[in-house]
């Protein structure tokens, strides 16, 4: 799969790297199709660049290395949809929302009501709604 | 769009297996009762649109980050 970025220029990753979000993330429908783009392997940091809109990349982590104590739910409908059935089936990743002043971060913060769930084997992967849960969509990201 | 005028504990039906139940009303806050296949999926509508505005936001970081300033996770044993 050829990929246009903005952030990265233009690459190529195995069809078989990709993800693939049917119906794209909530809020932003059109894009359902992206890849893991690694910073290096000691980062606890990733992005997820999308394959259909060369501008949008996420900055991204996996939620534990951060939040050892996090934990939710994947409901009957969503395992069901995803085809997953244990949690070694399941990579879990969570949006980071870099704050700026100017050009200098400020802060980072982590979207833990709306992780996204990828099934390792199929690549196909869901936006979550967590309900009723305590986590905010804008969890400050402390070490 | 339907309108329809509920009374404390009448219900809707909506396709053959959705049910919504108005179970309590008090002032304005209404309490209902869902019940749907588990294949169905209920949210709060609020819970959903402020993942998509957090989508956005974290979509709108288009300048460079320097990661040596990030912070890293605490060692753990």
């Amino acid at each position: 799969m050829h990929i246009s970025s903005s952030r990265f220029g233009d690459f190529d990753v195995p069809d078989e790297r990709a993800i693939s979000i049917p119906g794209g993330l909530l809020g932003i429908p059109d894009s359902t199709r992206y890849v893991v783009v690694e910073i290096d392997d000691d980062s606890p940091y990733f992005w997820v660049q999308s394959a259909d809109q060369a501008e949008l990349a996420f900055l991204a982590t996996t939620p534990w290395l951060f939040y050892p104590d996090y934990e939710f739910e994947i409901d009957d409908a969503v395992q069901a949809a995803l085809g997953v059935e244990t949690i070694e089936d399941v990579q879990v990743v969570v949006l980071l929302t870099v704050h700026r002043d100017g050009d200098d971060v400020t802060a980072l913060t982590a979207n833990l009501l709306g992780p996204i769930i990828v099934n390792t084997e199929s690549r196909i992967g869901k936006q979550l709604v967590l309900d009723s849960s305590a986590y905010s969509t804008q969890e400050a990201l402390v070490s | 769009m339907l309108v329809l005028s509920r009374r404390q504990n009448q219900s809707i039906v909506i396709g053959s297996n959705i049910v919504v139940r108005v179970i309590e009303i008090r002032g304005d806050h209404v309490r209902l009762g869902i019940e749907a296949p588990r294949s169905i999926t209920v949210h709060r509508e609020e819970v959903a649109r402020e993942i998509a505005a957090a989508n956005l936001a974290a979509a709108a970081n288009t300048g460079a980050v320097d990661f040596g300033k990030l912070p890293l996770p605490k060692p753990r044993p």
